[in-house]
């Protein structure tokens, strides 16, 4: 009796857990280790898995000018999103952070981006970015090819994507500096600080806890970021703006070689978990309270 | 030296709206002023006005012989201790302390020799590498206080500094508090609504009520001598008790009849109460002031000799407090509550009936519409 009792007892949390992870197994579980397993096979054009390779597929990867290529493109990609993305949300964030006449409007606008299509965005920026009719050439008088000249295509595009994660960062920011005691401000201002020296040594600390959150979160979204790409550049020019998993995606639906795609999948994942992992092992210093 | 001087000081938040209006004190050197009142009475605004933390709607304020209406903060020379103690959340201590001596680009050496000296002074040198979520509320405050006296300010501003810790806290911080004046010899311009800080730490209190001035005196004058009902009122614990009475004269003698007339309740005025009584408010109601322990059974008004002069109320005792040192009646009259403090020898018990005389020079009668103290005397201040 006893023995059964104790079972029974064992079972029902984990049943509450069931729906939760059934949905988990079927779109996150099945996909990652059918992905996992995919990598170490030469697939046929249907993505069944076909010849087993084994660690084949990783290492004509590691081997390959044209993924060296992406992974470097992906770093300074994630870079220059991660640091605009943020800065954007954080000078929005601390001027809206007082009262004043048409406050709401100035927020909304800048939460806007959060609201955007990355592809609708994506289809705005390529008329801007256009080299006769674009605004942007319009106006500084230049004659670039933004999109098409190797030199500039990264950048414009990191530039977007940094401007739309720009609008959930503010949002993050806002919340952050919302929970600064307001007083802390007024002591510093009899202590004799300037608003500078208020925002390095009361802002930004106070910030901490949030600014770590936000920092994982925006480099694992840079990492993903696709739809943008896809519309404004491909890739392209000359694979200059060929994140990797803009390549995965090349390499699965045009190539049709899901081995490697699947590969290039794991790597992605691994160089995400390491970054996370290291990310919080940073916490522990970097977050003064 | 320190001066502080507000003329006609007023802050309007909204038009017409006015938080304190035409505020008016001078502040010597070396003065413990207390602003009190109940919340909502302008004071904390006055402060963050004298901080520069408000802008001033109008009038002047002036520092050691200089306007400061529109000086920063920093530039005021003032340092304040905030109520929820405003302490900076990712420093330690020893951060928080030597905060304002960084800003303003003090020696290292220096910084280090005065924390030490602050922190030894208010007893907190061992918690110079804590942060201030590890303190506790008692050590918060002492924090506070250190980071405020570090800069040797012109004058310290507080702003309800105790209202945080509990009872037994608050009362050693207040002599702390007061030891502190005394050492370190400067003005203080300190906040609260509580009437037992004001009267033990004053060197002169401001009692205020609806951004306006009730009257500024030193505690003891302002217990003695109150200018109207509310300061009466709202200064002395437990509080005063009112009465509705009437003012005639009786055999060329002035009398203030408790009540009506009819009653027969009746105290004799002299000298200059009488004088007063008869020239402002003769054949006219008033309101009849007296402080709990300005009331006397039988005998000892007989032995202070003005039970001839008092006819005694005959009332029944609703509830008896007995304190060790002395006891309280209550005792109900004209639909309120009215408190005695006697002799703890006094055994009179709930429900008894026992006589009560009034201390003829210790009554205060109050203008019906003004409210205002018949017997004020402004030249005592």
């Amino acid at each position: 009796m006893n023995t059964g009792k104790k079972t029974k007892l064992n079972v029902s949390p984990y049943f509450y857990l069931v729906p939760c992870m059934l949905v988990f197994a079927v779109f996150l579980f099945y996909p990652f280790f059918k992905t996992i397993f995919l990598s170490l096979f030469l697939t046929d054009r249907m993505g069944q898995a076909k010849i087993f390779v084994g660690l084949q597929n990783y290492i004509e990867l590691l081997t390959s000018a044209s993924f060296q290529n992406s992974l470097k493109v992906t770093l300074i990609f994630v870079v220059i999103v991660v640091v605009g993305g943020m800065l954007l949300g954080l000078i929005a964030a601390v001027l809206c952070n007082r009262a004043f006449p048409g406050i709401r409007v100035f927020s909304t606008a800048y939460a806007l981006p959060m609201a955007i299509a990355s592809s609708s965005a994506a289809m705005v920026f390529q008329i801007m970015l256009h080299p006769t009719v674009g605004i942007v050439n319009k106006l500084t008088g230049l004659d670039i090819n933004w999109l098409n000249d190797p030199n500039t295509a990264l950048i414009c595009v990191a530039i977007l994507t940094a401007w739309l994660n720009s609008g959930i960062n503010f949002l993050y920011f806002s919340a952050g500096l919302g929970n600064i005691d307001e007083t802390i401000y007024e002591r510093a201002s009899v202590d004799g600080a300037s608003s500078v020296q208020k925002f390095f040594s009361l802002t930004l600390p106070g910030l901490s806890p949030i600014m770590f959150y936000t920092l994982v979160v925006n480099i694992i979204q840079a990492f993903q970021s696709f739809g943008q790409i896809k519309i404004l550049t491909e890739g392209g020019p000359d694979e200059a703006t060929n994140v990797i998993v803009y390549s995965i995606y090349r390499d699965a639906f045009f190539n049709y070689r899901f081995g490697s795609a699947a590969a290039q999948s794991v790597i992605l994942f691994i160089i995400v978990m390491l970054i996370t992992l290291v990310m919080f092992r940073i916490e522990k210093k970097g977050v003064s309270y | 030296m320190s001066e502080i001087t507000l003329r006609n000081v007023c802050k309007e938040f909204e038009k017409g709206q006015f938080a304190v209006k035409d505020f008016n004190l001078d502040i010597r050197d070396r003065e413990f002023i207390i602003f009190v009142g109940p919340s909502g009475c302008g004071k904390s605004t006055t402060l963050r006005m004298i901080a520069g933390l408000e802008d001033i709607s109008d009038g002047e304020l002036w520092i050691d012989g200089e306007l400061c209406n529109y000086y920063e903060p920093k530039d005021r020379g003032l340092s304040m201790v905030f109520q929820n103690y405003a302490l900076y959340p990712n420093m330690t201590v020893y951060g928080n302390l030597a905060y304002a001596l960084k800003i303003r680009k003090v020696p290292k050496s220096e910084i280090d020799e005065r924390v030490h000296k602050v922190a030894r002074t208010l007893e907190i040198e061992h918690l110079l590498d804590r942060r201030p979520a590890a303190l506790s509320g008692g050590q918060k405050q002492r924090v506070a206080i250190g980071s405020a006296i570090i800069r040797k300010p012109k004058a310290f501003l507080m702003d309800e500094p105790l209202s945080n810790l509990d009872a037994k806290l608050r009362a050693q911080m207040r002599i702390e508090l007061a030891k502190l004046h005394r050492e370190l010899e400067t003005t203080i311009i300190y906040v609260t609504h509580d009437q037992t800080e004001a009267m033990t730490l004053g060197t002169r209190i401001v009692v205020m009520k609806d951004g306006v001035v009730q009257q500024v005196e030193a505690p003891i004058e302002l217990y003695n001598n109150p200018a109207n009902l509310f300061v009466a009122g709202f200064i002395g614990s437990p509080s005063m008790n009112f009465f509705e009475a009437c003012v005639g004269e009786e055999n060329g003698r002035i009398v203030v009849y408790i009540g009506e007339k009819e009653e027969g309740r009746k105290i004799y005025l002299s000298g200059y109460r009488a004088e007063m009584a008869k020239l402002r408010a003769l054949n006219k109601k008033v309101t009849l002031g007296i402080r709990p322990e300005d009331i006397y059974e039988a005998d000892e008004a007989k032995e202070r000799g003005f039970e001839k002069d008092t006819v005694g109320m005959e009332e029944t005792v609703s509830a008896r407090e007995m304190l060790g040192a002395e006891v309280f009646l209550y005792f109900d009259a004209q639909g309120k509550t009215h408190g005695v403090r006697l002799n703890p020898e006094n055994r009179t018990q709930t429900g008894e009936k026992i006589n009560f005389y009034f201390d003829p020079e210790r009554i205060h009668l109050f203008d019906k519409d003004t409210e205002e103290n018949l017997f004020y005397r402004e030249e005592m201040r």
